[in-house]
C-alpha cells in the first residue's frame, strides 16, 4: 500500500472513489510516513495528530453544485501562514508562537467541506519574506533532492513535503513567486492563480496587493481539482474575484486546442549574465518539445525585467510595514507579563524585538523608510508606477502571444547558508517570478527534468489576467508531452524502502 | 474690542448609526449603550492574523445622505488608505479611513447664530473606523474594550471660517441636529459618539492672513470646547502681542488646571505614511445608493401646514428658524427650540393650522407640552390644543384655568370641552363677565370703595361678597379679588 504514496492525486481520488483505498487509512499512512521522513527534510512547523480529524464527510452540495471533480478525501499540507482553526498557525515567527487561529481561511474550510485531511501546516521563510526557507523563525527545511540544499521559498515546506511524498499536494503562498520557486527547486508543479481568484481571507498578510494563495501538486490535473474546490468567490474577502462557474479540470481536456497556441520566451529572462547555463539549456530543451508539440515559439522581450526587483521589494516592504504592525503582544502571540513599570514604547520593542527575525525586520524598516514622508514619492510611488507599467507591457505581448515563457529560478537549488548573509543575492531568486505578481497575471512552475546534479529545473508559463484554465490546460499539454511525470528523489524513495507501513 | 480676530476650524467625529461594524459583522453596540467590555468582537474587529476587511455599505448611504444635505460634491469612486500608527487601541496597527480621495468634498451647512442665517463651509468628509477604549486604572493598569473598535465613523472637516467659540459652537450644534435628523449619527459629545477637535489661529482684525494654527484634542463637551477655545485664543494673542510667534502644536484641555498643555512631541508629529488600503476596491457609489440617500434625505427634512399651504424645510434648524422668525414672529430661541425637536414642531404646527394663532401655539408646545413628553409622543393633539387656545382665546377660561384644562387633556384623551365641565369652569364666571360684575359692584358701592382707598384694604372682602352675590356663588373668589384689585388699582 505505501507505494501509494508516490502517486499523483488524482490517481489514488480515482482509486479512493473506486472502493480500492480507503481514505482515512491512506491519511494514516500518509501521516506515519510524514513522520519517519521528517527528520530528514523538516517540512512542518506543525504535523497533525495520529487520530484522523473527524473530517467531514465530503459535502455532496459542494461537488453537486459545481458539477464538476474536485479533490477530495485528499491527505494535504498548508502552508504555516494560512489560518487553520484549533491548529496552530505561526506563519513562521516567533511573534506567533502558540497563536491558535479562532477560525479557519476560506480555503483550508473549503478543502476540509470537500472532504480533504489535512497533514500538518509547513514551514517558510518567517511571513514569507525569504527564497529558502532559511529565514523560518524555528529551523530551515532541506530539499528532498539534496538535503544540503535548500528547497527554496518561501513555500519551501509546502513543495518539500509533495516532494518527499509527505502530502499530496499543498496549499502555499506566493507573493513574489513563493510557491513556483520552490517547486522548480524541488521537481514539483507550482501554481499561482490571478489575483482574487482564491479568497486570501485567512492568509497572513505580507504584501497585500501581492499576496495569492497558491498550489503546489505533483501534476497539473491536482492542482486543476484543487482549483475546483478552492478557487470560489468569498464574501469575506473584498478584492475576491474567482469566476462562479469555472472547471479547471474539464478545462485540461481542452488542451488539443492549444496545440497551435503561440509561446513568447522573454529574453531578457533567458539572459546568461542572469541565468545558470544548465538552467537555460533545460529551458531550451524544454521550448523544443513544447515545438514539437506544434507550439508555435517565438522570442519576445520586456525591457522592464531590470526593474521588477526594485519595484517588487519596495512595494512588498511598504506594505508588510503596514501589514506586520499588528504584532504587538497584546491580543495574541508572543507576549509578556504585564509590567505597568514599562512604557508604552518598551512594550512594543520587547515583543517585536524579540519576535521578529532580521529578514523581517530588514523590511519592516525598508517599508516605513518608501512610505515615509518626503522618500514615498521617490520610492513607494515610483514601485507603483513601474508596477504599473510593467503590468502595460505584459499585456501589451498578450496581444501578440498567448503565453510567456521563462526559467522559475535563475538557478538551481543552492546550499543552505550560500545566500543567508547577501539579502540581494536572495533576492535576485526571484527575477522571474516576481513579474506574474506585479502584472497580476497567473503563473505555474512545471519540472523541465533534472540537472546533471541531479537537482529539479522548471519552467515558467504566464497567460494573461484570468486565463489560468488556459493555463492549467497548457501545462497539461507540455506535461503530457515531456512526459516527465512526478518523479521521486532518490533519498525519499530509499525512505519509502525502509518505511514499514 | 480687541484688535485680534480667532479663526477658528472644526474636525468632528460622528459615529455612523449601523447595525453592523465598518469592517465586519459585529454589532455596532453605539457608546450610549450599555454593553459588557469585548463582547462584540471579532477576529476581523481585533485584527487578528489573516483577516481581510469587507465595507458595511449602510455607512455609505448614511454619509451619502449627508452629502447630499450638504450639497457635497459626492466622488462616484473613493478611495480606501491606512492611517499608520501604534497604538493599543488600535488593533491592526493602521486605521482604515479616506484620504486623497474622500466620499464627500465640500458641501455647506446653513446655521443660525446672533440673529442670521450664516453658512459653514465644509472641506470634506470620509468613512473610517473608530478605535478600541483605553481604561486607564490608578494602579497604572490599562484595560482593553474592543466593542468600540470598528464602528464606522463619519469624519466631517469645516473650512477654518468661525470667529468666536460661540459661533463654532452654534454650527456644531446646527451640525449634530443635521446628523440626527437625518438619522446619521446620535451625535452626542456627553455619550461619545460626537467628538469635536477644533484648530484655532488668530490674526490682526480685518486682515486676511492664516496664522500658525494649533489643535486642541481631547474636548467631551460644549462647555469644555467653549472654555479651550476661549482660553487658547487668549493665549494666542498674549504670544503675539509679546512679540513672539505661537508655535504649530497639538495641544489638550487640561480640566484641572483649566488650560490647554501641549501633547507630546512624538503624539504631533507624526508620520502616517499613508498609501491605499489594498484590501478594499475603490469605494463606486451605485446610482441606487444615490438615489436612497436623496430619499432618505427628503424624508428627513421639515413639513408643515401654514396658513393653508404646505411648506418644505431641509433637516437643522436653520431654515425654519429664520421662517419661524420672519414670518411667524416667533423669538429666535423658541424658534430654534421648535426647529430642533420634530414632535413639537409638529404639534406646533398642526395647531397654528388649527387655530391661525402662532405665539399661542408656540408658548403652548414650549411651556407646557415639551417639558412634560420627555421623548413619549402624541399625549396631546393639536385638535385638543387648538380648542383650548380657542377656549382661552373666547374667555371661556382664564389663564390659570387653562393651563389646569391642559394638564387633565394630556395623557387622557379627553376633549377640552369635557375637561372644562370636569372641573366645573363652565359653570364659572368667565374671564369677560368677571369683569364687567366687579365694574357693576364698585359702582355700586361707593362708601366701601372710600374706605379702601382711605388704607382699610380688608374692606375689599365686602366688594368680593358683592361679586359672589350677583354671580350666584359662580364666581372664582381669587379671580373676583384679583380683577377688583385690578380695577381698583390697588
Ligand atoms: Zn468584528
Amino acid at each position: 500500500m505505501k507505494e501509494l504514496l508516490r502517486l499523483p492525486a488524482h490517481r489514488v481520488q480515482a482509486l479512493i472513489e473506486g472502493g480500492e483505498v480507503d481514505a482515512r487509512e491512506l491519511f494514516l499512512l500518509q501521516l506515519r510516513f510524514a513522520r519517519f521522513v521528517e527528520p530528514e527534510v523538516s517540512s512542518f512547523l506543525t504535523l497533525a495528530d495520529e487520530e484522523p480529524p473527524h473530517a467531514s464527510e465530503p459535502q455532496v452540495e459542494l461537488a453537486a453544485l459545481r458539477g464538476n471533480r474536485i479533490l477530495s478525501q485528499i491527505p494535504v499540507s498548508v502552508k504555516d501562514i494560512i489560518a487553520t482553526r484549533d491548529l496552530a498557525t505561526s506563519a513562521g515567527s516567533r511573534i506567533l508562537s502558540g497563536y491558535v487561529p479562532p477560525y479557519d481561511a476560506t480555503a483550508v474550510r473549503l478543502l476540509k467541506e470537500a472532504g480533504n485531511f489535512i497533514v500538518g501546516k509547513t514551514n517558510l521563510d518567517e511571513f514569507g519574506m525569504g527564497s529558502s526557507t532559511e529565514y523560518s523563525g524555528y529551523f530551515p527545511t532541506h530539499n528532498p533532492w539534496d538535503l544540503s540544499r535548500v528547497p527554496g521559498g518561501s513555500s519551501g515546506g509546502a513543495a518539500s513535503s509533495v516532494a518527499a511524498l509527505q502530502s499530496f499536494v499543498g496549499l502555499g503562498s506566493d507573493t513574489g513567486g513563493s510557491v513556483r520557486q520552490p517547486a522548480a527547486l524541488c521537481g514539483v508543479v507550482g501554481f499561482k492563480p490571478t489575483y482574487g481568484f482564491i479568497s486570501r481571507y485567512g492568509l497572513i498578510a505580507y504584501a497585500s496587493s501581492l499576496d495569492h494563495i497558491g498550489i503546489t501538486a505533483r501534476e497539473v490535473t491536482d492542482v486543476a481539482l484543487m482549483m475546483n474546490v478552492v478557487a470560489r468567490p468569498d464574501p469575506l474577502d473584498a478584492t475576491s474575484q474567482a469566476p462562479p462557474d469555472a472547471d479547471y479540470v474539464a478545462a485540461l481536456d481542452k488542451r488539443g486546442e492549444l496545440k497551435s497556441a503561440k509561446i513568447g520566451v522573454v529574453k531578457e529572462l533567458m539572459d546568461p549574465e542572469l541565468m545558470d547555463s544548465e538552467v537555460i539549456a533545460l529551458c531550451e530543451d524544454s521550448l523544443r518539445i513544447l515545438g514539437s508539440a506544434g507550439v508555435d515559439v517565438v522570442r519576445v522581450s520586456l525591457p522592464e525585467v531590470r526593474h521588477l526587483l526594485p519595484a517588487y521589494y519596495i512595494l512588498a516592504a511598504a506594505e508588510a510595514s503596514s501589514n506586520l504592525a499588528r504584532y504587538d503582544g497584546i491580543r495574541y502571540g508572543l507576549g509578556f507579563p504585564a509590567d505597568t513599570s514599562m512604557d508604552l514604547q518598551k512594550q512594543y520593542l520587547r515583543v517585536r524585538v524579540s519576535g521578529f527575525g532580521e529578514e523581517v525586520k530588514r523590511r519592516i524598516l525598508l517599508g516605513t523608510y518608501v512610505l515615509s514622508a518626503g522618500y514615498a514619492e521617490a520610492y513607494y510611488n515610483q514601485a507603483r508606477q513601474l508596477r504599473r507599467l510593467v503590468a502595460a507591457s505584459v499585456a501589451d505581448l498578450f496581444s501578440k502571444v498567448d503565453f510567456l515563457f521563462s526559467p522559475t529560478s535563475p538557478f538551481l537549488a543552492f546550499k543552505l547558508g550560500e545566500r543567508m548573509d547577501d539579502p540581494t543575492k536572495m533576492y535576485a531568486c526571484d527575477v522571474c517570478v516576481v513579474l506574474a505578481n506585479l502584472a497580476n497575471v497567473p503563473a505555474i512552475s512545471l519540472p523541465a527534468g533534472l540537472s546533471r546534479s541531479n537537482l529539479p529545473v522548471g519552467i515558467q508559463l504566464m497567460a494573461p489576467s484570468g486565463e489560468d484554465a488556459r493555463l492549467l490546460a497548457m501545462g497539461r499539454l507540455y506535461e503530457e508531452a515531456a512526459a516527465f511525470g512526478f518523479r521521486t528523489p532518490p533519498l525519499v524513495a530509499k525512505k519509502l524502502d525502509e518505511f514499514k507501513a | 474690542m480687541s484688535e485680534y480676530e480667532a479663526v477658528i476650524g472644526l474636525e468632528t467625529h460622528a459615529q455612523i448609526r449601523t447595525r453592523s461594524k465598518q469592517f465586519c459583522r459585529c454589532a455596532a453596540v453605539n457608546t450610549r449603550e450599555i454593553a459588557e467590555a469585548n463582547q462584540h468582537i471579532c477576529p476581523v474587529c481585533l485584527g487578528h492574523p489573516g483577516v481581510l476587511p469587507v465595507l458595511n455599505r449602510e455607512s455609505v448611504l448614511q454619509a451619502l445622505a449627508l452629502g447630499v444635505r450638504v450639497g457635497s460634491e459626492i466622488a462616484r469612486r473613493s478611495i480606501f488608505a491606512r492611517k499608520n500608527y501604534f497604538y493599543p487601541d488600535l488593533p491592526k496597527g493602521y486605521q482604515i479611513t479616506q484620504y486623497q480621495t474622500p466620499l464627500l468634498a465640500g458641501g455647506r451647512l446653513e446655521y443660525f447664530f446672533d440673529g442670521e442665517v450664516r453658512i459653514a463651509e465644509l472641506e470634506r468628509a470620509h468613512l473610517e473606523e473608530d478605535t478600541a477604549k483605553i481604561f486607564y486604572l490608578p494602579s497604572g493598569e490599562v484595560f482593553l474594550d474592543y466593542n468600540r473598535a470598528g464602528i464606522p465613523l463619519l469624519e466631517i472637516v469645516t473650512r477654518p471660517m468661525f470667529h468666536s467659540p460661540a459661533e463654532a459652537v452654534a454650527f456644531l450644534e446646527e451640525l449634530r441636529l443635521v446628523l440626527r435628523q437625518l438619522g446619521i449619527s446620535h451625535a452626542s459629545m456627553e455619550e461619545g459618539n460626537f467628538r469635536c477637535e477644533p484648530n484655532v489661529s488668530v490674526r490682526p482684525r480685518g486682515s486676511d492672513e492664516l496664522r500658525t494654527k494649533t489643535e486642541i484634542k481631547n474636548l467631551n463637551s460644549y462647555a469644555t470646547l467653549m472654555k479651550a477655545l476661549s482660553y487658547e485664543i487668549e493665549r494666542q494673542q498674549v504670544v503675539w502681542e509679546s512679540g513672539s510667534e505661537v508655535a504649530a502644536q497639538t495641544l489638550r484641555w487640561d480640566e484641572a488646571a483649566a488650560r490647554t498643555v501641549p501633547m507630546r512631541v512624538k503624539e504631533t508629529q507624526a508620520d502616517y505614511r499613508y498609501f491605499d488600503e489594498p484590501d478594499l476596491p475603490p469605494l463606486v457609489v451605485e446610482e441606487a445608493e444615490l438615489a436612497e440617500a436623496r430619499r432618505r434625505t427628503e424624508a428627513a427634512g421639515h413639513v408643515i401646514q401654514w396658513a393653508g399651504e404646505e411648506k418644505r424645510f431641509p433637516s437643522g434648524t436653520a431654515h425654519l428658524t429664520a421662517f419661524l422668525c420672519l414670518q411667524g414672529g416667533l423669538r429666535e430661541e423658541d424658534a430654534r427650540l421648535l426647529s430642533a425637536e420634530p414632535d413639537s414642531l409638529a404639534l406646533f404646527a398642526e395647531t397654528v393650522g388649527l387655530t391661525g394663532k402662532v405665539r399661542e401655539a408656540a408658548n403652548w408646545v414650549l411651556q407646557e407640552y415639551r417639558p412634560r413628553v420627555r421623548g413619549e409622543r402624541g399625549k396631546i393633539t393639536a385638535r385638543q390644543l387648538g380648542d383650548l387656545i380657542n377656549a382661552r382665546a373666547a374667555g371661556e377660561i382664564g389663564s390659570s384655568q387653562a393651563k389646569e384644562v391642559f394638564a387633565l387633556v394630556f395623557g387622557s384623551g379627553k376633549s377640552v370641552t369635557e375637561a372644562i365641565a370636569e372641573l366645573g369652569f363652565d359653570t364659572k364666571v368667565a374671564e369677560q363677565e368677571l369683569v364687567q360684575v366687579c365694574a357693576d359692584v364698585i359702582a355700586a358701592n361707593p362708601k366701601v370703595v372710600a374706605d379702601i382707598r382711605r388704607g382699610k384694604h380688608a374692606a375689599v372682602r365686602a366688594l368680593v361678597g358683592g361679586v359672589m352675590k350677583q354671580t350666584h356663588g359662580n364666581a372664582d373668589p381669587r379671580a373676583a379679588e384679583a380683577e377688583l384689585k385690578r380695577q381698583l388699582e390697588l
